[in-house]
């Protein structure tokens, strides 16, 4: 009985020894292992990750003469094309009868243009020929009414001589009765004389007038009539749109693409008459590359024009590119549009592209990483280490720490000060679930 | 009639303390497999101040291994602290089989002058409690570096009288003829001690070792005064590293702490019995 305690003293610290490594694995296994780091000073960088599509910087009108046959459309809508290329081709043959139809067209303008010239000639001589007359018939009147009124007054002036005549003792010989009948009638002479004189003079000054206003007449000018320069005008429309014509004709009737970009619209038919409007709009990448993007509210705050923006697309990456334009959209977010000058034979329309603006905040004295930051009921936390002697060694316990986030971004926090020590080590990694207190094993990577 | 009355009363007094020599371990082995909740509902008023009398069953409601599992599984600072003590006891122990025995051999076989003084010297110093020891003890380990240190224990404890004493008196009990006869048959005085002195002193030299084994596996009061490192405790301290919440689990950890006295008490119970003895053997 003894030699089997003996023996089982033995084997108890055999037992001991094997729960003795199966406690400490079973320890390294439960206890969470942790990174920790102190807090550093850093400047907080927001990068705003998104893609974009490359929209048209510039949109061209494709013109052509209007009228014409289009005989093959050879693009639609989206088409890439390079300068020169071949949009639509337009019927020869009915060029052609519209080049001959502007000609006539323009000979009959000039005909009326000739006649209208010999007509206005003819007018001119007749004209000069009646002013002539008038100035003759206003002359004569003048004359006319200066003749009779210097009689009239000479009539007159007689008239007041016989009276005074009279006065003087022409009359002297005649009775009372005769004398007073002869003064009596010279002065009713005297009267009648007087009242020619005006009667004259009132329609001398009628004549002359009359005179004057047909000569006024004879020398208006005739009514303007500017048929002659409207023709002239059509002539010159027609005579461009003519030389027009002719270019297409040499051209062989086909519109081609000024410059390298995409079709943005057709606006031609086969088998329809060209319009007075374009008959294609391009964009045309030739006033440099847009990309428009939109990020989401959150990042939206961090994005200011002239931002930089590097492009990548498929791989090769633009430095050139800036913010130009910030919108905001209906969700809170914002649709940003970034712009390079250069690149225009790189990029089509449409095509999609990854975009990426970097923003640096100025220098945060207190940044840990984000992943060491815990919320819980909308306050912030991270886990702070206190070393504590045990009976295992000196071991790592956590501790809460509230902080107050200032900003952040997807990798770091920059944190109020004054809340953290200077040598704080804090939690930024755990492969376990941790709460405060909890002991913990440091891992140094 | 009158002679089993006599024996009745006997064995109804013995079977009076047993049971409160026994009741502690009944009381770590009931609630090692007990609850928490259920050793709460128990000693709450106890251990949290609850309203009324704390109150025990020897089995629980709810039995449950879950201490055990906690103390073998989860507990390695029980285990560190476990090992510590079996350093501190393996060192003293072989320390007082070196120093020890022939400190008894000598104080027991030899004469010389001064060997009463020095004898009493050891009954005195047996007779100290440990705290008058303390302060002169601190001094002598400051001085020599070893505070803090595992030693710090060791050493006082190598030096412990009351091995000393057991063993000299089974030394002292060895006949002077047997030792004679080994004089003449050219035995040195090594060879006495190692030959004669130690084969025939075993028991005592068990019995004191064994008594030692006791005193070391339970020492308190040197951890507290040398040692100020945690890693060095050893499992006399774990209990009161354990939070007073879990009573289950320090009840737990008591039981399995108590196994390897109880092992080695059975082992060697005659020797305890025969070393008791000889420490109440009047000189």
């Amino acid at each position: 009985m003894k030699r089997f305690f003996a023996k089982g003293f033995a084997v108890l610290l055999a037992v001991m020894m094997f729960f003795t490594l199966l406690s400490r694995a079973a320890d390294s296994f439960l206890v969470a292992r942790v990174f920790a780091e102190t807090y550093s000073a850093k400047k907080i960088e927001h990068i705003v990750n998104t893609e974009a599509v490359v929209q048209k910087n510039l949109e061209l009108p494709v013109m052509t003469e209007p009228g014409i046959l289009v005989k093959t459309v050879y693009v639609q809508e989206g088409s890439p094309v390079k300068a020169g290329d071949i949009l639509a081709k337009l019927d020869e043959a009915h060029l052609a009868e519209q080049i001959g139809l502007l000609r006539d067209e323009i000979r009959s303008l000039r005909l009326q243009n000739e006649a209208i010239t010999a007509n206005r000639g003819l007018e001119e001589e007749e004209k000069k020929k009646q002013g002539q007359r008038a100035r003759e018939d206003y002359d004569k009147a003048v004359r006319k009414n200066e003749e009779n009124l210097r009689r009239a007054e000479e009539e007159v002036r007689q008239a007041e001589e016989e009276i005074n005549r009279f006065a003087g003792g022409a009359g002297a010989s005649l009775s009372q009765e005769e004398s007073e009948a002869k003064k009596t009638q010279l002065w009713q002479t005297y009267f009648d004389k007087k009242q020619a004189c005006e009667d004259v003079k009132r329609s001398g000054a009628d004549e002359v007038e009359a005179a004057a206003r047909a000569l006024e007449d004879a020398q208006a000018k005739g009514t303007a009539d500017p048929s002659l320069q409207i023709n002239a005008i059509h002539i010159e429309q027609k005579e461009e749109a003519l030389e027009a014509y002719k270019k297409l004709e040499e051209a062989g009737g086909i519109i081609s693409a000024g410059e390298a970009g995409t079709v943005t619209g057709v606006f031609v038919a086969t088998g329809q008459m060209t319009g007075d409007t374009a008959a294609f709009t391009m964009a045309s990448t030739a006033g440099g590359i847009r990309l428009v993007a939109v990020v989401k509210q959150e990042e939206a705050r961090y994005v200011e024009i002239g931002d930089a923006v590097t492009v990548d697309k498929n791989g090769i990456k633009y430095e050139d590119f800036s913010v130009t334009a910030i919108r905001q959209t209906a969700d809170g977010g914002a649709e940003i549009t970034a712009e390079s000058a250069g690149h225009a034979d790189e990029f089509l329309i449409g095509e999609g592209a990854l975009i990426r603006i970097v923003k640096q905040s100025g220098l945060y004295s207190v940044a840990v990483p984000l992943s060491a930051v815990h919320t819980e009921q909308g306050k912030n936390y991270v886990f702070v280490l206190d070393q504590k002697p045990t009976v295992l060694g000196t071991e790592y316990f956590t501790r809460k720490a509230q902080v107050r986030i200032i900003d952040k971004n997807s990798d770091y926090a920059a944190l109020e000060e004054g809340t953290l020590g200077r040598d704080n080590l804090i939690v930024t990694e755990s492969n376990q679930y941790i709460s405060a207190g909890d002991r913990v094993r440091l891992q140094t990577s | 009639m009158r002679y089993v009355a006599a024996r009745f009363c006997r064995m109804a007094i013995l079977i009076f303390f047993a049971v409160f020599t026994f009741g502690p371990v009944v009381f770590l082995a009931g609630g090692s497999i007990m609850g928490d909740a259920e050793v709460k509902s128990y000693l709450g008023p106890v251990l949290s101040g609850q309203e009324g009398y704390a109150m025990w069953r020897l089995l629980p409601l709810y039995p449950t291994l879950r201490h055990l599992v906690e103390v073998l599984f989860d507990a390695p600072e029980f285990f560190h602290m476990f090992w510590n003590t079996a350093k501190i006891t393996a060192g003293i122990l072989l320390g007082q089989v070196v120093f020890a025995v022939p400190a008894a051999w000598g104080l027991a076989r030899y004469r010389f002058r001064g060997k009463k003084l020095i004898y009493q010297i050891y009954i005195l110093l047996m007779m100290m409690p440990f705290q008058v020891m303390m302060l002169s003890e601190y001094l002598v380990l400051d001085g020599l570096e070893l505070l803090d240190t595992l030693w710090a224990v060791i050493w006082p404890g190598v030096f412990s009288t009351f091995s000393v004493f057991i063993m000299y008196r089974f030394f002292s009990g060895i006949p002077e003829d047997i030792m004679e006869a080994a004089r003449v048959d050219g035995a040195g005085e090594w060879q006495m001690f190692l030959r004669v002195g130690v084969p025939l002193g075993k028991t005592g030299i068990v019995s004191a070792l064994l008594l030692q084994f006791l005193e070391c596996f339970s020492m308190i009061e040197q951890p507290i005064a040398y040692l100020k490192d945690k890693t060095l405790y050893p499992l006399s301290m774990y209990l009161p590293e354990i939070d007073a919440g879990r009573t289950g689990f320090a009840l737990c950890a008591s039981l399995i702490a108590l196994l390897p006295t109880l092992f080695l008490f059975m082992a060697g119970s005659d020797y305890l019995e025969q070393g008791i003895a000889a420490s109440a053997i009047k000189e």
